[in-house]
C-alpha cells in the first residue's frame, strides 16, 4: 500500500484561533494520511489541544478549513464529527458520572455507531463488552464511572471513543497523571488500536529537545539577602484520585535561584500552588522561616502566604484581561506590607520591565503573551516579596521571549536579593539562571542535583530532554 | 413488549377505570376538587423532570407554560366557543412552540443564566398577558361553563378525568425517554455536554426536543385550569407557586425515575390539600419549603434515591 498516493484522511488548511489578543494557532496546516500514526509534540500551551478541539469541532475557527475523507466539515457540529469517524479523548477525562461504564459506552453506540443496519440490543451489548475486555475494562462494565481509578479513567475514554466506530482517533495526552508503568499500559493498548484500521493522532508532552551549548552560569556576586528557608518534607498531594505528587522533599535557601523541572503532567504547577496555599497537601510538611521564625505553611491560608512574602506568578499568567495594567499592577499590592511601598515597587517594576511603562493604560488582556508575563511578573514584586514562586513562565512564549523572560527572572535574583523556585519544563533555558535543580517525574523527585553542571550530566535528564522516552 | 411495559399498561389502564369508577360512585364534588390539583401537579412535575431531571436543564418558568396553558383555553373558548378537547389540544401546540423558543435559550445559556431567562420569560408572558383587553387584562375574566357531556354528573367530575388522561400521557412519554436512547442522550449531556457532543449525541436536537415536550405537557395541563376555576386571572395564572411546586416535587420525589416526580407530586400535593383543608392555604409555602430543605440535606437523590439506596444494602448484605 503506497500511502502517498492515498488522499489524506484528515486535512487542516490555514488555520487560526484566536483568545482574546492571544493566538493559539497560527496558520496552521497538517495533513494526515489514513493508517499514520501522527504525534503531535510540543510544550505546554503551545495549541496543541486547541488544534485538537478545532479538528473535534469544540471550537469554531475563524478563517481555515478541515477537511476529513474529501468532505469539508469546518461547519460542523463535534456529534456531526464523530458520526463521520472522528473520535476523541480529553486531556482530563470526562466521563459522564451518572452512568456506569457501560452505559457509557452505550451513549456512543446508540448515537456515533455507524452502521448500515440498527444493530439489535444484544448485538450492541457483545460490541460493547468485545470493547470493554480489549481495554481490560471487562471486569468494571457495571461500575459507576466515579468509582474507577485514574488510568480506568484513561481507559474508558479510549474504550468510549472506540465504541463510536472512529476511521480517525485523537488522544489528548492519555497518559498525564499516570504511573510510569500505567503509561506504558496505555501506550500498548494506543498502539494494538493503531494497528486495527484507525489512524491515530496521538498528543504528548515530549521536549523539543534544541541543546545550546551557550549557557552561562549565574555569577557568583549578589546582594546580602536576609534569612529565609523555604523546606518541604515528604510531601502527598493530589486532586481526587489522581495522586500528583508523592513524597516529594526539597528545599530553597535564601538568594537561590531553584529549578524545578519535569515535563508536564508530571506535579511542577501542584507543588507551587502547594506552597502557595492554593492545594493543600494530604501528607508531609511545607515550613517557610524567615528572619527566624517558622511558619507551618500547611496550616495558613493563600492570603497569609502571601503575608509572609510569598508570590506566585502562575501558570498561564492569570492576569485580569478587563483591567489596565496599572490596575493590575495595583491589585498585586494588596499585600499589607506592599501597601506601604507602592511607589516604590512601581518604580522598581517599571525599570525592571521599562516595556510596561509605556503600556500603563493598555488592558492587559489586549497584550502579547511576553508582555503578559512581564505583567505577571511585575505583578508579583508589587507585593514586595522575600520569595518568588514563578509556574513555567515560557508558556505560549515564543524561544526568543522565552529566552528574555528567564534573564530578567535571573536579574531579579541578582540585583534584589529574591529568592526564586521556578518551575519549568524547558530545561535549557530554565538552567541558565538556576544555582540548583530537581527533576520530577509522575510526582516524584527523581533528580536533586546541588549544581547545574550535575543536572547537565545526569543520565534521567539525558533521557528526558534529549530524546528518548516518550 | 417487555414484561415492565405490558405491566406499565396494565397499571394505566386501571387508574383511569378506577378514575372513571370513581366520577360515576361518589356524589360529593369535594375530592374531584382536590383530586384534580394533585393530578395537575403530578403532569407539572413529571412535564419539569422531563427538561430539569433528565437533561438538567432547571427551569423556572413551569408558570409561564401554565398560565400560558390557561388563557390558551380561555381564549379559545370566547372567540370561538372551542371544546374542551381542542383547548388542551391547541394549548399543548402553543406549549410545544413556546418549549421550541426556551429550548433555543439553551444554545448560548447554561446553569443559573437559564433559570434566570426561565423567570423572565414567565414575567414577560404575565406582563403581556396583563395588557391583553379581550381575556380580561389584569381584572381576570369570568368563565360560564358548557353544559357537561354524559357519562359524567358534573364538570368537575370530567375535567378530573381528562387530568387523570393527562396524567397517563405525561408518565408514558416520561416512562418511554427514559428508557430510550433519548433518555440516554439526555443524561449524557446532563453529565458533560462537550463529551456528549463529542461521543455524537446531537445535544442541540435533544434539548429542544425535551423542551419541547417538556413545555407542551405544561401547557396542556394548564388548559383546562380556566374551567375548573371558572375564573382565569394573570396574577394567579401565572403564580410562582406552579415554578415552585413542579420544582420541589421532582426534586423530592427524584429525577433518576419517571416514577419520582410522581411520588413527590403525590406526596407534597396530598400534604397541600389536607393542610389547606385543616389549617390554611399559607401554611403550604411554608411546608414545601421545609420538605425541600429536609430532602436536599437528608437525601438529595429524592425518594427514589433512597429506595435505591435501600435496596443495594439490601443485596449488599445478601451477597
Amino acid at each position: 500500500m503506497p500511502p502517498e498516493t492515498q488522499a489524506p484522511l484528515l486535512r487542516v488548511s490555514a488555520l487560526t484561533k484566536r483568545f482574546g489578543g492571544f493566538t493559539a494557532l497560527d496558520n496552521v496546516s497538517v495533513e494526515i494520511r489514513p493508517g499514520e500514526r501522527f504525534g503531535l509534540i510540543g510544550p505546554n500551551g503551545s495549541g496543541k489541544t486547541t488544534l485538537i478541539n478545532c479538528i473535534s469541532g469544540a471550537f469554531r475557527t475563524e478563517p481555515g478549513t478541515v477537511t476529513f475523507r474529501d468532505e469539508d466539515i469546518t461547519r460542523l457540529q463535534p456529534h456531526m464529527r464523530t458520526r463521520r469517524g472522528i473520535a476523541r479523548s480529553f486531556q482530563i477525562p470526562r466521563p459522564f458520572k451518572s452512568m456506569t461504564v457501560s452505559e457509557n459506552l452505550m451513549v456512543a453506540l446508540d448515537f456515533a455507531a455507524v452502521t448500515d443496519e440498527a444493530a439489535s440490543a444484544p448485538q450492541r451489548r457483545d460490541t460493547m463488552m468485545s470493547i470493554l475486555t480489549r481495554m481490560g475494562l471487562a471486569s468494571k462494565a457495571d461500575v459507576s464511572a466515579t468509582k474507577l481509578s485514574q488510568v480506568e479513567l484513561r481507559k474508558m475514554e479510549l474504550a468510549r471513543a472506540m465504541a463510536t466506530h472512529p476511521k480517525l482517533l485523537i488522544s489528548d495526552e492519555a497518559m498525564a497523571g499516570l504511573s510510569s508503568s500505567e503509561v506504558d499500559e496505555v501506550l500498548d493498548l494506543l498502539m494494538s488500536l493503531a494497528s486495527q484500521d484507525i489512524t491515530i493522532i496521538m498528543i504528548e508532552h515530549i521536549m523539543q529537545a534544541v541543546m545550546r551549548p551557550k549557557s552561562w552560569l549565574t555569577s557568583a556576586c549578589r546582594m546580602p539577602t536576609l534569612a529565609l528557608s523555604l523546606a518541604i518534607n515528604d510531601l502527598d498531594a493530589g486532586y481526587g484520585a489522581v495522586k500528583a505528587l508523592r513524597g516529594v522533599t526539597l528545599h530553597v535557601e535564601a538568594g537561590e535561584t531553584v529549578a524545578l523541572l519535569g515535563t508536564n503532567g508530571n506535579g511542577k504547577s501542584t507543588l507551587m500552588k502547594c506552597v502557595a496555599g492554593l492545594v493543600r497537601p494530604q501528607r508531609g510538611s511545607m515550613s517557610l522561616t524567615i528572619d527566624g521564625m517558622t511558619h507551618d505553611l500547611a496550616r495558613l491560608s493563600t492570603e497569609a502566604i502571601v503575608d509572609l512574602g510569598v508570590a506566585l506568578v502562575p501558570e498561564g499568567r492569570r492576569l485580569f484581561p478587563k483591567l489596565t495594567v496599572l490596575e493590575n499592577l495595583m491589585l498585586g499590592a494588596f499585600r499589607k506590607a506592599a501597601r506601604r511601598n507602592i511607589d516604590r515597587n512601581l518604580a522598581l517594576a517599571f525599570e525592571t520591565f521599562p516595556a510596561l511603562k509605556g503600556l500603563q493604560s493598555q488592558l492587559a488582556g489586549t497584550m502579547s503573551g511576553g508582555q503578559q508575563q512581564m505583567l505577571a511578573i511585575a505583578r508579583a514584586l508589587m507585593s514586595s516579596p522575600r520569595l518568588l514562586l514563578i509556574d513555567e513562565p515560557s508558556v505560549g512564549l515564543s524561544p526568543l521571549l522565552v529566552s528574555q523572560t528567564i534573564a530578567k527572572i535571573g536579574e531579579l535574583n541578582q540585583h534584589l536579593g529574591l529568592t526564586v523556585l521556578m518551575a519549568e519544563q524547558n530545561f535549557n533555558q530554565a538552567i541558565r539562571i538556576a544555582d540548583r535543580g530537581y527533576i520530577i517525574v509522575h510526582g516524584e523527585i527523581v533528580v536533586a542535583a546541588d549544581s547545574v553542571d550535575e543536572l547537565r550530566g545526569n543520565d534521567i535528564v539525558k533521557r528526558l530532554y534529549l530524546g528518548g522516552i516518550a | 413488549m417487555n414484561r415492565n411495559g405490558i405491566l406499565f399498561w396494565v397499571g394505566a389502564i386501571l387508574f383511569l377505570v378506577a378514575a372513571l369508577l370513581m366520577t360515576q360512585v361518589i356524589g360529593n364534588e369535594y375530592p374531584f376538587f382536590a383530586c384534580y390539583v394533585i393530578l395537575q401537579f403530578i403532569v407539572l412535575a413529571v412535564a419539569w423532570s422531563i427538561l430539569g431531571g433528565y437533561a438538567g436543564y432547571v427551569n423556572f418558568g413551569t408558570s409561564a407554560f401554565f398560565g400560558v396553558g390557561v388563557y390558551t383555553a380561555v381564549f379559545l373558548f370566547k372567540a370561538f366557543g372551542a371544546p374542551l378537547a381542542v383547548q388542551i389540544a391547541a394549548a399543548a401546540a402553543i406549549g410545544a412552540f413556546l418549549g421550541f423558543a426556551l429550548g433555543l435559550l439553551t444554545l448560548r445559556m447554561q446553569g443559573i443564566y437559564f433559570s434566570i431567562a426561565t423567570i423572565a420569560l414567565t414575567i414577560i408572558i404575565e406582563t403581556s398577558v396583563t395588557n391583553w383587553r379581550f381575556v380580561g387584562g389584569a381584572s381576570g375574566i369570568q368563565m360560564q361553563r358548557p353544559p357537561v357531556m354524559s357519562p359524567f354528573n358534573s364538570y368537575v367530575q370530567m375535567l378530573f378525568f381528562v387530568q387523570a388522561l393527562l396524567v397517563v400521557v405525561a408518565v408514558a412519554m416520561a416512562r418511554y425517554i427514559q428508557g430510550s436512547w433519548v433518555g440516554r442522550g439526555l443524561q449524557a449531556l446532563k453529565d458533560d455536554e462537550l463529551a456528549a457532543e463529542c461521543t455524537g449525541v446531537p445535544t442541540l436536537r435533544l434539548k429542544l426536543l425535551a423542551c419541547v415536550i417538556s413545555g407542551a405537557l405544561m401547557c396542556a395541563a394548564g388548559a383546562p385550569a380556566a374551567m375548573y376555576l371558572q375564573y382565569a386571572d394573570p396574577s394567579s395564572a401565572f403564580n410562582l407557586n406552579y415554578s415552585v411546586s413542579a420544582l420541589a416535587m421532582s426534586l423530592i420525589g427524584g429525577t433518576a425515575h419517571w416514577a419520582g416526580p410522581v411520588i413527590g407530586a403525590i406526596l407534597l400535593g396530598t400534604t397541600q390539600q389536607l393542610l389547606t383543608v385543616t389549617i390554611s392555604s399559607e401554611v403550604n409555602v411554608l411546608v414545601l419549603g421545609v420538605m425541600l430543605v429536609l430532602f436536599v440535606v437528608g437525601a438529595p437523590e429524592g425518594i427514589i434515591g433512597l429506595i435505591r439506596r435501600v435496596r443495594r444494602n439490601r443485596n449488599d448484605g445478601e451477597g
